[in-house]
């Protein structure tokens, strides 16, 4: 329980410092950020005097500081100048699109990753899995930039896919043709997504499985002539599991954060293409909120994985890990 | 008297921000003393203290209570710079000799770490190690080979003749002999009387074998819980041992001393 | 383990070198623009014509054609070497008009092709990739030397100083990476000089990531604080420095070089996308990010395949830098003081 408490109180910290460290970026705006919001004939004299009391724009730091923390308490995270909106409902919304684009990739990728990275320990030092090896060690190199847009040239020049951009349509179409066009949208990102992220978990799964594979515990095991299925699944997964959690932990604080650079190669309208505007137009609470929503799934992110591994594994409720 | 301690406590503080600490008494009222070009060995289980004694004198600790001398020099509570002239007299051989010794280094390199520091010149520092090495039995040919290519217990001896190098007064062995097989431990424990004989060196031996311990102190002192619960010369202890802990000691050693000597008459 | 090694160090050499004599080996200026072939496919070099085989190899002109590009074999422009042409400077040292090779004009010859405004592709590959490698291994430079920093401080000193500086890098490793650096360069003046962003570039970007180089100095200073062999130093009477120097910083070095062959790969692929989204290197100056940035446009991706010639030089890049790292990894695991 205390590692627990500790742990969200960790937590809470981080938040708190991601956000004073986003703020003292901001004062190396050169030149006030009001002045170039004065110079902006979209914003009318009344929505700054509205903006300078509410967030106390010409103040120092500190009180701008703890205007906007008092405002996130309230579910404020200031307003946008680029939309003419209050941030909050432009970064929800655009977050579902993001989280439905992540976890079904991540779905995905543990799906296939799981299983054949266990396989492949199993087969190790087979063709398949020195393939395998030479493949990922490949792809794990490659940016991610290469990939987005490789994959898109090879759809693009193959007509696989319609491809469009913008807002997802949603009006006047039926349920089902909706659901067919989001899902033809999504195939190419996830893809990218599944692409980059199962080359990277396979050898980390693969990786684990072989460490146990190779522990005193599991070798006695299969002495006493326990079979290949039984060991492999009483004693090697439960084994296993710890770094496999970390690692889903690492998937989750992801969520958000990951798919910047895919969606906006593939014209998906999540908070990457989003947060990519706000920057090229200094929209700087939407720039803010958009850092701390994704830092909030990171920290969540790895928040649950330490619950998670602390479920799982008897060691560290036990201490014995702690080297103090 | 050499080597004289009187009075010797040491406290640890154990825990971290979120445990309680607790206090472990590690040496409590520690006395003993040595002659010069004599062994005295500490003797007892792991946990009695022994290693902590072991650093006080060699002050890689400061006692929290109790005097130490030296040669009638009072260190116990000397600052560091005061001690850096008397360090010179007093060197320790750890435990396990792959770990204190840099395995990055070659033989000569690691010989002459002591001399590098004292300043002294390149053909000042080789000289003196070539020596060394022919005093611990090693050929000076090797002085430019990786340590990582020496075995246990040639390592232990690379470790020795490192001490030698600054001509020390006080050798501190602190479990020197453990990991080694028994042979080289046979080795390794002559090679320390032929040096002592030759350059009167006085002996702190730090150990839980009784047995060899036994052939090579004059005195013998058992630790048990931080205190010493019997002290007396080494005929007196193995043939008249009085606390329960020295007859646990000795217990375990004579049966190991029994098969060696069924071995030894059937061979 | 030796040749493989030996191999990867030439073949990563020889790609620096290559960068580095850009100037040299590129045959044109990279912002010099040839309206007269915009979108040009790669000039196709001939060893054989109708009077035989040659041995030096030839080009023919490009002419634009109503379905595009056809080659006027009217006249055949041999390829010289050492030759002059436009002037550049050597590594920036000296001016010179020496290049590689080229063709007379009106003949081109581009390797890669032209792009939109009729700018050689591989001369743009070149330049290209001494910014973003510089870049990278710029921001490598910054990161180390400042984790390296702080790792050594909190390792030595630790008590406050050790927990403080822990609290920082869990911080900075849990900032959602290329969000906060999108952040932080919003902050930053968005049209400078490309001098002025490429230093600000790679200095955000090697700032940001000072975290990991950090915690894994320090675990190398805590541990090799407590040796026995550091204890034996003492013992004979060393001082801080002599341990620093003799015992801790080998290793804090061999750390260092295996964070150096990942954290490259890593900081060119930041440089390449932040240019992608345009908050990099600008044009007109060239670089691997901004060039590949054009084939966000489908038509363009569609029909000029020779483009992605920049996403081709960075995936050898990566490549050969990650076949290093897992080299130098495995050979300073071979190393450690507990084998």
């Amino acid at each position: 329980m205390r590692y627990l408490g500790r742990t969200l109180l960790r937590a809470i910290l981080l938040l708190a410092g991601v956000s004073i460290l986003c703020f003292l970026f901001t004062e190396m705006a050169p030149g006030k950020f009001f002045d170039e919001l004065r110079l902006n004939p979209q914003v009318s004299p009344e929505t700054i005097a509205n903006l300078r009391s509410r967030y106390g724009l010409d103040q120092p730091l500190a009180v701008r500081y703890g205007r906007w923390v008092r405002s996130a308490a309230h579910a404020d995270f200031g307003y946008s100048l680029a939309y003419n909106a209050p941030v909050a409902p432009l970064l929800w919304g655009r977050a579902r699109n993001t989280l439905l684009l992540t976890t079904t990739a991540m779905l995905l990728t543990w799906l296939i990753s799981l299983p054949l990275g266990v396989w492949l320990a199993a087969r190790r030092g087979r063709m398949l899995d020195q393939a395998f090896s030479i493949a990922s060690s490949f792809l794990v190199s490659i940016p991610e930039v290469v990939i987005a847009v490789a994959l898109l040239a090879i759809v693009v020049r193959w007509r696989l896919l319609p491809l469009s951009a913008g807002p997802l349509n949603t009006e006047g179409v039926s349920p089902w043709t909706h659901v067919q066009d989001l899902a033809t949208r999504m195939v190419l990102p996830v893809t990218i997504l599944v692409f980059v992220e199962s080359a990277i978990i396979v050898r980390h799964v693969r990786a684990s499985v072989l460490e146990v594979l190779e522990t005193p515990f599991v070798q006695a095991a299969r002495s006493f002539g326990i079979g290949q299925a039984r060991v492999l699944f009483r004693h090697v997964l439960p084994a296993a599991a710890s770094p496999a959690i970390s690692l889903f932990g690492f998937s989750l604080a992801g969520l958000v954060s990951g798919s910047l650079l895919t969606e906006v190669v593939c014209g998906w309208p999540g908070l990457g293409p989003l947060i990519l505007e706000a920057t090229l137009s200094r929209d700087f609470y939407l720039v803010i909120g958009g850092i701390m929503l994704s830092a909030l799934f990171m920290v969540g992110g790895n928040l649950i994985a330490d619950v998670m591994l602390l479920a799982a594994d008897p060691r560290i409720r036990t201490g014995a890990l702690d080297a103090h | 008297m050499f080597l004289r301690v009187q009075g010797l406590s040491k406290r640890y503080v154990a825990g971290g921000r979120w445990h309680r600490r607790v206090h472990i008494a590690a040496a409590s009222e520690i006395d003993f003393e040595i002659g010069k070009g004599k062994t005295l060995a500490l003797l007892g289980a792991s946990g009695s203290g022994k290693s902590t004694v072991a650093r006080c004198v060699t002050r890689l600790e400061r006692p929290d209570a109790g005097n130490i001398w030296l040669g009638g020099l009072h260190i116990a509570q000397l600052s560091h710079r005061d001690l850096a002239s008397v360090r010179v007299s007093i060197q320790m051989i750890f435990q396990d000799a792959v770990t204190s010794i840099n395995p990055r280094f070659s033989a000569a390199e690691a010989i002459e770490e002591p001399l590098r520091i004292q300043g002294k010149n390149r053909s000042e520092r080789r000289s003196i190690a070539e020596g060394v090495m022919k005093e611990v039995a090693l050929s000076s040919a090797w002085l430019d080979r990786s340590v990582m290519e020496f075995s246990g217990g040639q390592r232990q001896r690379l470790a020795i003749a490192r001490a030698l190098t600054t001509q020390p007064k006080l050798l501190v062995l602190d479990e020197a002999f453990s990991g080694l097989d028994l042979s080289t431990q046979a080795q390794i424990a002559n090679l320390l009387l032929d040096l002592q004989a030759a350059h009167a060196l006085t002996y702190l031996l730090i150990s839980h074998d009784l047995m060899l311990v036994s052939n090579m102190a004059d005195v013998i002192a058992v630790m048990s819980h931080g205190r010493i619960v019997e002290q007396g010369s080494a005929q007196q202890i193995v043939t008249d041992p009085k606390h329960e802990e020295t007859r646990k000691l000795l217990s375990s050693t004579q049966a190991a001393l029994q098969l060696a000597r069924r071995a030894g008459a059937s061979a | 383990m030796r040749t493989k090694t030996a191999i990867l160090i030439a073949a990563l050499g020889a790609l620096h070198l290559a960068l580095l004599c850009a100037g040299f080996i590129a045959p044109y200026d990279p912002v010099a623009q040839n309206r007269e072939v915009p979108y040009a496919p790669p000039t196709r070099l001939h060893l054989h014509d109708a009077s035989g085989w040659h041995l030096r190899p030839f080009v023919f002109r490009w002419t634009l054609a109503d379905d595009g590009y056809l080659e006027d074999k009217s006249h055949s422009f041999p390829v010289h070497l050492w030759t002059t042409g436009s002037s550049y400077k050597f590594l920036g040292l000296f001016e010179t008009t020496r290049h590689l090779f080229s063709v007379d004009s009106p003949a081109t010859v581009a390797l890669f092709g032209t792009d939109g405004f009729g700018r050689d592709e591989f001369s743009r590959v070149l330049y290209g990739g001494q910014i973003s490698v510089a870049a990278g291994i710029a921001a490598t430079l910054i990161a180390l030397l400042a984790g390296a920093l702080f790792g050594v401080i909190a390792g030595y000193y630790g008590n406050w100083t050790d927990q403080s500086l822990m609290a920082g890098t869990e911080l900075f490793l849990s900032l959602p990476w290329l969000y906060f650096l999108l952040g932080v360069r919003a902050f930053l003046p968005l049209h400078v000089s490309p001098v002025r962003t490429f230093f600000l570039l790679t200095c955000v970007i090697g700032l940001i990531g000072w975290a990991r180089p950090a915690r894994l100095v320090r675990g190398i200073v805590l541990s090799s604080r407590t040796r026995n062999y550091v204890l034996a130093a003492r013992s004979f009477g060393a001082s801080d420095l002599h341990v620093i120097r003799e015992h801790i910083l080998p290793e804090v070095l061999g750390v260092l070089m295996t964070q150096a062959t990942v954290l490259v790969p890593r900081y060119i692929a930041a440089e390449v996308t932040l240019s992608f989204f345009g908050l990099g290197v600008n044009e007109p100056v060239a670089s691997w990010g901004n060039m590949l940035s054009t084939l966000q446009q489908y038509s363009v991706l569609v029909s000029y395949a020779w483009l992605l010639a920049p996403a081709g030089a960075l995936v050898i890049t990566s490549v050969i830098y990650a076949l290093l790292a897992d080299v130098v990894q495995s050979r300073l695991e071979f190393q450690q003081p507990g084998n």
